[in-house]
């Protein structure tokens, strides 16, 4: 999947919902891999209220682009987001919506459309919301396949540390089985 | 290699002070620095250092210039507004002579402008900023692996050569992380003050070595080094005096000693210059771009080549002058209203074309941006 040199990744949603995390811990895995990676976030104003977002851009190469214009792969957690950067993803990039906020899917055809309900399955399996980022983390992975998922609970708890260590881990294995669903099914 | 870990560029100059052995920091919070106090606040007193989160810019620098007095290594980071309120004590220290480090972390000015919004407005400051001829270094990495090693070298400048050292970041470096390893650091020369080998009853605060630099002996030595420093124009034994040969004496020793040893001072990267016929100047951030703008048009056949200056003040004007040789556009990049390109139509001559691109609203200049800049020059 997305075999290139340079892939960027972007991580949106609203305030609150983990996402510049997020874009840090799958940036924390893909350097575990032996990428080179740029992590970067939106601050101030632009991330308030409207669409939160981070960044991660891996290669095996030096980077230079130090922004994602054009992001290969877009996370989504609500409406607002996903309507304001679809626009901006690659031909050929994939989207992740999480259809429990995203009602509305993009129209683009260009593009190839997850839809998974990724608050849903936080709050039905995990019993809490606060789970979505890391079950979307799992989710990316088991598409995309460019981190070894326990590179990736390391990444985790190098950043968050060992609270609520198991649970992050069942999001991360629930998150994964999932994505892996979608691609056997495709 | 492990280059597996990825730190902020905030981070690693917390780490590289540290690294470089600060054992003092004071600050007032203001993004987009605040990461580095906050760090230093955690790690300072692992290594038996200090930090004061003190009321204001102002004391901030007092405060390690203090410190510094009392021969500890000692940093305040910032950023615009918090920039301008230490210029006073900037100069103090030049005059002075205390060796202490300023981290700007650039944002977008003037005034309170945008604390999050990346630009490289503080150039001209860095130099410009304080009355009189005040001497200063300023260094500008554009990584967060040369951020980790430039901060060491600030303090290897600053101790050195007895003078404050501006190290100047921009907010999308300090803000971003990327691959580095420290361990690829161990190494390092780490640059201590040298002190003097004169008696106390022979010693003379102000009077330089052969290589112009004074030795200031740590206030508080228990060795009966007693002296004044101020911020006045003073002699050699630092009282003040406005006798024209110890005005014109500070003035030339304060600003001579950078100007003496700015060969070693100069720190810059060239890409592609051998050949080049266009050449792009540009620093922090937005070099980053253009290293990748420049490989491109290479690979389209254009002659273009990449002259980065590292170390920004004192100017590097003999390095340039050899790169800008053979060339016919200069092309300068900068987020700004154009600061840099007026040291560089300083050294041009008049057959070069110079072309400035200046984005100045919050966003990064992009590779494709300056790609386009060269294709049009080239067309012309």
């Amino acid at each position: 999947m997305l075999n290139k040199d340079k892939i960027e990744m972007r991580f949106s949603g609203s305030g609150g919902q983990g996402v510049v995390l997020a874009s840090m811990i799958y940036a924390n895995a893909l350097a575990k891999e032996g990428f080179n990676v740029i992590q970067t976030q939106a601050y101030g104003i632009e991330a308030r209220g409207g669409a939160s977002s981070g960044e991660a851009i891996y290669s095996k190469n030096t980077i230079n682009h130090l922004h994602s214009t054009t992001p290969d792969v877009l996370l989504a957690l609500t409406q607002v987001a996903c309507d304001k950067y679809v626009m901006d993803v690659k031909p050929g990039g994939i989207v992740i919506c999480d259809t429990y906020y995203v009602d509305t899917l993009p129209e683009r055809t260009d593009i190839t459309i997850y839809a998974v309900p990724l608050t849903e399955i936080a709050i039905t399996q995990m019993g809490k919301e606060m789970f979505t980022n890391t079950l979307s983390l799992g989710f990316i992975n088991g598409i995309m396949n460019n981190v070894k998922p326990g590179n990736l609970m390391e990444a985790l708890v190098d950043l968050v540390g060992n609270k609520s260590k198991e649970e992050n881990s069942r999001a991360l294995s629930l998150g994964y089985a999932k994505g892996q669903e979608f691609i056997n099914n495709q | 290699m492990d280059n597996n870990k990825l730190l902020q560029g905030n981070q690693a100059c917390a780490m590289g002070a540290i690294k470089a052995g600060v054992k003092f920091c004071a600050g007032y919070p203001i993004t987009p620095s605040s990461e580095i106090m906050e760090i230093l606040a955690e790690e300072l007193p692992k290594v038996e250092g200090k930090f004061i989160q003190m009321e204001d810019e102002i004391a901030s620098v007092g405060a390690i210039i203090g410190a510094s007095v009392m021969g500890v290594k000692s940093l305040t980071p910032t950023s615009g507004p918090g920039f301008d309120l230490k210029q006073e004590n900037i100069a103090f220290a030049a005059m002075a002579e205390i060796p202490v480090v300023i981290v700007d972390v650039q944002r977008s000015g003037p005034s309170t402008g945008g604390a999050t919004i990346c630009a490289q407005g503080d150039l001209m400051q860095a130099k410009y900023g304080r009355s009189g001829d005040c001497p200063i270094i300023a260094l500008y990495p554009n990584s967060v692996k040369e951020i980790y090693k430039t901060t060491i070298r600030a303090f290897n400048l600053a101790e050195k050569y007895m003078t404050p050292v501006i190290l100047l970041l921009d907010e999308t470096i300090g803000h971003m992380r990327e691959n580095i390893n420290v361990d690829d650091y161990q190494d390092m020369e780490i640059i201590n003050r040298n002190f003097p080998e004169e008696s106390a009853t022979d010693y003379l605060p102000y009077r330089p070595d052969e290589s112009g630099v004074v030795r200031l002996v740590p206030f508080g030595n228990d060795k009966g080094y007693r002296y004044v420093i101020s911020g006045m124009h003073h002699t050699e034994n630092g009282m003040p005096s406005i006798a024209k040969n110890s005005i014109q004496n500070s003035i030339e020793r304060i600003n001579g000693k950078i100007d003496k040893n700015k060969e070693e001072i100069w720190e810059w990267e060239e890409i592609d210059t051998e050949d080049a016929e266009t050449l792009v100047i540009a620093c922090g951030c937005v070099s980053r771009s253009a290293v990748e703008a420049v490989k491109v048009a290479r690979s389209k056949g254009y002659k273009a080549g990449l002259f980065r200056p590292i170390t920004i003040w004192p100017f590097l004007d003999e390095p340039l002058k050899e790169a800008l040789k053979n060339i016919k556009t200069v092309i300068v990049p900068e987020m700004n209203q154009g600061q840099l390109v007026h040291k560089i139509n300083e050294l041009i001559n008049k057959d070069v074309k110079v072309v400035q691109l200046n984005i100045f609203d919050g966003s990064l200049i992009m590779p494709e941006q300056i790609i386009e800049v060269i294709e049009e020059a080239c067309h012309k």
